[in-house]
């Protein structure tokens, strides 16, 4: 039975558009009411009343349009009337506002209208259900991206396995000592981070993953030992690497030039009374962008600059009657703790100078380095500093292992070989199916981002297991998946090449076939499928707009 | 590195200059010589005094319009810093009054006086031996 | 999703989670708990969910749509069951027993009735002064909400001709707020940040901001960019002439202790994509951006800034000392110029000044009192906790909601059924 029902938006329309008319113009297969609104739950409702809907039956709201309040009259009739077979005709903004026609033509165009939403009914195909994984998270690497993704995940009660190749938990939680920017120690954050409940891996690797039914499919490697693990979602959390300086600014040449990392584990010693304190320098200077920057490594790691205001603290907190002096393209600090952390070394005596150009500095120094002569500027003379130690601060590169497995998933990376999330809404996911990414895999990430992150991809990883969803696929229009119409299928294989998903698959009988829980409906099956075979319900197909327009124009026009 | 004037610098914030540049877009004395920025700026004067130079040639030509220390976004009193140096600097070189410390003649001048009046000059001092500060009658004497 | 403009007690769950503040940040939490089970009240004070991407056109460093994933977000938080949205809604006050914490939300209803405006226009044509209008003047229209008519307040005398035109009567220019007392469990502040409104900061009036037309703000200038969309070229907000040369200027107001010491951590790189548009729209603009310290720190965001380098937008580290109106000559500003060593003035046609986004308050926090597991605790994300971008704001949203669910279902295990 077809049903129709016209909404008069509470009678502003009734005398442009009279019931009886376009009663007369839709004819007798078509049972029409006129209501008052549709548009509010209540009032529809009440339009509603004594009207029962079947699974043959169809429903056209001629209403106003989707944009305006049509959507929400859809979704009024549909919780009214759950399942009821439903579609909206713009009677209000596309035919009686525009009012350049008599009230009949107004009559016989609303009929148009209601009978085009009749067709894209009748022509599309039924629905399917799509089914949610199972399985657990296998969170790869257990730095402190990885640990807190654990945590979480243990915590909220999702199964997890953590694998880490080293044999001890932290990864860079066990080689600094203080962090910034509230100068915390690492063995704090790290004792912060339970893993109760959690399935901890140590001395395993992280080799192939690879897609199956249902997830992913992990190869563990532990020694010479290998076995497979099937898992619903993984969190990549390798980190990354620090770049060396490699003979910049006579590294390697002269004694005393030094990498950050290496000063910090001199400063953790000497915090934790295993070395002396004369080892520090009477004279420091620390020279930012190393190696970074620059042609190779062109990008900002944004954490050199902290671990270096850090650092400089520590120092002067061990020695006042130390100099430091941190040579800077810019300062990059951001946010309030870290500006606050910037104005108290600056407020301590550290002296920030502005440098061009490191190229242009000239370390001094025979055996052991000795000054840095830096050039005149705008607001500077020539000046030269005395330097028992000089630090060079260098960028965090993706760890080999990351690549490795980026590779073999076929996740985009960047020039630099960090793996992209969908910036900026979706940072965390990568471009396959339940798998998220946190912390430096993804671009150097300090620990305090490093632990937001991994939290944050336990959730959409636990959101994953149960949605089968990732969080940026939430489309306006839920939907079926597409399906291919088996007797059509001619085996071209164009809708495997065209699924950006790898959601199509040839079968063993030569036909094509989806699997649902892998189809994004984005439709590029059905828009390259010669033969018609695939379909998208839901998004009206060139069938449902060529029978919808065969109502009021005859004359069909093939479509290439 | 020595720093003579570290605590004129604490007390003024002067470690606090990122060196951003208002101070010498709004200094009145921009036009006046060749690389001003680096030579006589406020900004060039800290950054000249946190070096511990000695040779400050914008402390002698600043008009404490206070233009750049109403400016400074990291807080840096700018003129406030060039007026303690200033005093400082010229302490080393002006003769002080016996009463009070307070300066009062150029070094040389005051030496010149004291040399007349110990060999017996009796002309009229009236205009060199009245100190500023204090208003007393006063001898110059030599800053040691 | 109408239900979203009315709220009582007993639409909400005692065991749910406030989040005050519907923005990006916000909404990610809430949808990151309602994922995990837990219910959420969703308290907005805007006529949208969305914050302030919903005012941007693009965002960096993709250039993709703004406020489309917004939008997505936006309608995923009004479908779901779990999430109660409320709009119009303010925080007014917060107090605790130990056990449960009690919400005071203040609802400042519009004078024309979201839930029952028909959108058809009617009040519209009655009114004598052109005050009502089918959207917010800024594009801030929630796409996930219909649509409404609104009141644009500035304009409106209240003769009340539109609520006699009303076919349904949805016009009460006399509306008061009304305040509801909800129990929750724990609250998530999200309040995001609020950008200076021209005229601010007053402690730094030496960029002009307010004082000239063509000096503006960043949202001032997304704005004007955005409507100017179909024009051939650019011309100025004052008086329609062409614009030739464009200044963004950073750090106005921002790290600087008159007025915000700290730094706002998204200026530069906004700064940045809005002079890369503006160079690709029409490249022989000529546009330079002062800065201090230009701050790239996040992913493919360096290469972003050195691309528009490439494109040929100067940068010069300099903070303008002045920027001011100099009646024909356009915008003046003068800045150290590292070249010379001295003070150099320039003129532009439009001066786009970046002053500091003051994080928004968290209304009625107080540090938590009780000690005791299942007492309420308040945590903090995105903007109004630490300064970050979009990416940053999802982050932490969802790390927030994460840490929240994890000490609701310890709380829990520890003491019973809560």
């Amino acid at each position: 039975m077809k049903y129709c029902l016209y909404c008069t938006c509470m009678g502003t329309l009734a005398s442009s558009l009279k019931e009886e008319a376009l009663r007369s113009a839709l004819g007798p297969a078509v049972a029409l009411k006129a209501v008052d609104r549709l548009c509010d739950n209540a009032a529809c409702r009440k339009a509603l009343e004594g009207m029962a809907f079947g699974p043959a039956d169809t429903v056209v709201a001629a209403a106003c349009s989707k944009g305006s309040r049509g959507a929400q009259a859809l979704a009024c009739l549909r919780s009214a009337a759950p399942g009821v077979r439903a579609e909206l005709a713009d009677i209000r903004e596309a035919c009686v506002w525009p009012g350049s026609k008599d009230s009949a033509g107004v009559a016989a165009q609303a009929a148009d209208l209601v009978r085009m939403g009749f067709a894209r009914l009748e022509s599309a195909a039924p629905a399917e259900a799509c089914p949610a994984s199972g399985k657990g998270v296998l969170v790869a690497g257990a730095g402190p991206a990885g640990m807190a993704a654990a945590s979480a995940l243990a915590a909220l009660g999702v199964p997890v396995t953590l694998a880490e190749r080293r044999t001890s938990l932290g990864g860079m939680l066990n080689q600094l000592g203080t962090l910034f920017p509230r100068m915390e120690s690492a063995s704090s954050v790290k004792a912060a981070l339970p893993l109760d409940g959690a399935d901890v891996l140590l001395g395993t690797e992280v080799r192939g993953i690879v897609r199956e039914k249902g997830g992913w499919s992990v190869e563990l490697r532990s020694g010479a030992e290998s076995k497979r693990a099937s898992f619903g979602a993984v969190i990549l959390a390798l980190g990354g690497r620090p770049v060396l300086p490699g003979g910049k600014m006579r590294s390697g040449e002269l004694k005393g030039v030094v990498s950050q990392m290496e000063l910090d584990a001199l400063l953790t010693a000497v915090e934790q009374g295993r070395k002396s304190a004369d080892l520090l320098p009477a004279d420091a200077v620390f020279v930012q962008c190393v190696n970074a920057r620059d042609e190779e490594h062109n990008y900002c790691s944004a954490l050199c600059c902290p671990t270096a205001v850090k650092n400089a603290l520590r120092l002067v907190a061990l020695k006042p009657e130390a100099t430091v002096t941190v040579l800077n393209r810019q300062m990059v600090m951001p946010g309030v703790a870290l500006e606050a952390l910037y104005r108290k070394a600056m407020q301590s005596g550290v002296r920030f100078l502005h440098v061009d150009d490191m190229n242009a500095l000239a370390v001094e120094g025979e055996g052991n380095v000795r000054a840095v002569r830096l050039p005149a500027s705008a607001g500077a003379p020539e000046e030269v500093l005395k330097a028992d130690m000089l630090v060079c601060s260098t960028p965090v590169a993706p760890a080999p292992a990351s690549v490795e497995l980026a590779e073999g998933l076929g996740l985009r990376m960047d020039a630099m070989r960090f793996i992209r999330g969908h910036e900026p809404a979706h940072p965390l996911e990568s471009d396959a199916e339940g798998v998220f990414l946190c912390g430096s895999v993804r671009w150097p990430a300090f620990v305090d981002q490093a632990v937001e992150q991994g939290r944050a991809a336990a959730v959409m990883a636990a959101r994953f297991l149960r949605e089968n969803r990732m969080p940026m696929d939430e489309m306006p229009e839920e939907g079926p998946a597409a399906s291919i119409r088996t007797a059509l299928c001619s085996g071209c294989g164009r809708c495997v090449q065209a699924c950006p998903h790898g959601a199509c698959r040839l079968g063993e009988d030569g036909k094509s076939a989806v699997e649902a829980e892998l189809c994004r409906r984005c439709g590029a099956c059905a828009a390259v499928c010669p033969c018609k075979a695939a379909v998208l319900p839901g998004v009206p197909s060139t069938r449902e707009i060529l029978a919808a327009l065969g109502v009021v124009a005859p004359t069909k026009r093939r479509l290439s | 590195m020595s720093r003579p004037y570290l605590d004129i610098l604490k007390a003024h914030n002067a470690f606090q200059c990122v060196e951003c540049g208002k101070c010498v877009a709004l200094c009145p004395m921009a036009e006046t010589s060749p690389g001003f920025s680096r030579v006589k700026s406020p900004r060039g004067v800290v950054q000249q005094a946190l070096r511990g130079m000695e040779d400050m040639p914008g402390v002698a030509s600043c008009l404490q319009c206070r233009s750049c220390s109403q400016t400074c976004p990291a807080g840096v009193d700018v003129a406030g810093l060039i007026a303690d140096l200033r005093r400082v600097q010229a302490r080393s070189q002006l003769s002080v009054c016996s009463c009070c410390g307070a300066p009062m003649l150029p070094a040389d001048a005051g030496r010149y006086l004291e040399g007349a009046v110990n060999a017996g000059f009796e002309g009229d001092l009236s205009y060199a031996s009245l100190c500023p500060a204090c208003r007393r009658r006063a001898y110059v004497r030599n800053n040691s | 999703m109408l239900s979203a403009l009315n709220l009582s007690a007993s639409q909400v769950d005692p065991r749910s989670v406030l989040i005050v503040g519907g923005g990006v940040s916000g909404m990610q939490a809430a949808l990151s708990l309602a994922a995990l089970g837990v219910p959420v009240l969703l308290v907005e004070k805007n006529a949208h969910l969305g914050g302030q991407v919903m005012r941007l056109d693009k965002v960096y460093p993709t250039d993709h749509c703004a406020f489309c994933p917004a939008w997505s977000t936006a309608k995923a938080c009004y479908e779901s069951p779990l999430i109660k949205v409320v709009l119009h809604a303010e925080l007014t006050g917060l107090s605790t027993d130990g056990e449960q914490a009690l919400a005071e939300v203040t609802l400042r209803r519009p004078a024309i009735d979201p839930a029952s405006c028909l959108f058809c226009g009617s009040c519209a044509e009655a009114c004598p002064r052109k005050a009502v209008l089918r959207r917010d003047p800024i594009m801030t229209w929630d796409p996930a909400l219909p649509p409404a008519m609104r009141i644009d307040e500035a304009l409106c005398d209240k003769c009340g001709a539109c609520a006699k035109a009303c076919p349904v009567q949805a016009i009460d220019l006399g509306v008061k707020p009304v305040t509801v007392s909800v129990p929750v469990a724990d609250v998530i502040y999200a309040t995001g940040f609020a950008e200076p409104r021209p005229g601010e900061p007053e402690h730094a009036p030496e960029f002009g901001s307010g004082s000239h037309p063509d000096i503006c703000t960043a949202m001032e200038f997304e704005a004007w960019h955005g409507e100017s969309r179909g024009q051939d070229r650019l011309t100025t907000r004052s008086d329609g002439r062409p614009v030739r040369r464009v200044a963004f200027v950073q750090c106005a107001g921002a790290r600087d202790v008159r007025h915000l010491p700290y730094c706002a951590a998204v200026c530069c790189m906004h700064a940045m994509k809005q002079a890369r548009w503006l160079k690709r729209r029409q490249p022989d603009l000529d546009i330079t951006l002062f800065y201090n310290d230009l701050r790239a720190p996040g992913a493919g965001q360096e290469a972003y800034v050195r691309a528009g380098e490439v494109e040929g937008i100067r940068l010069v580290r300099s903070r303008p000392g002045l920027v001011k109106e100099a009646g024909k000559l356009g915008i003046g500003l003068r800045y150290e110029d590292a070249a010379t060593g001295s003070a150099l003035g320039e003129h532009f046609d439009m001066v786009v000044v970046n002053g500091g986004l003051a994080q928004c308050p968290l209304p009625g926090h107080t540090p938590a009192a009780s000690a005791g597991p299942l007492a309420p605790v308040t945590l903090a994300c995105g903007f109004c906790a630490e300064p970050v971008d979009v990416a940053g704001a999802v982050i932490q949203g969802v790390a927030t909601a994460a840490a929240a669910a994890m000490r609701r279902r310890s709380a829990e295990s520890v003491g019973g059924d809560a």
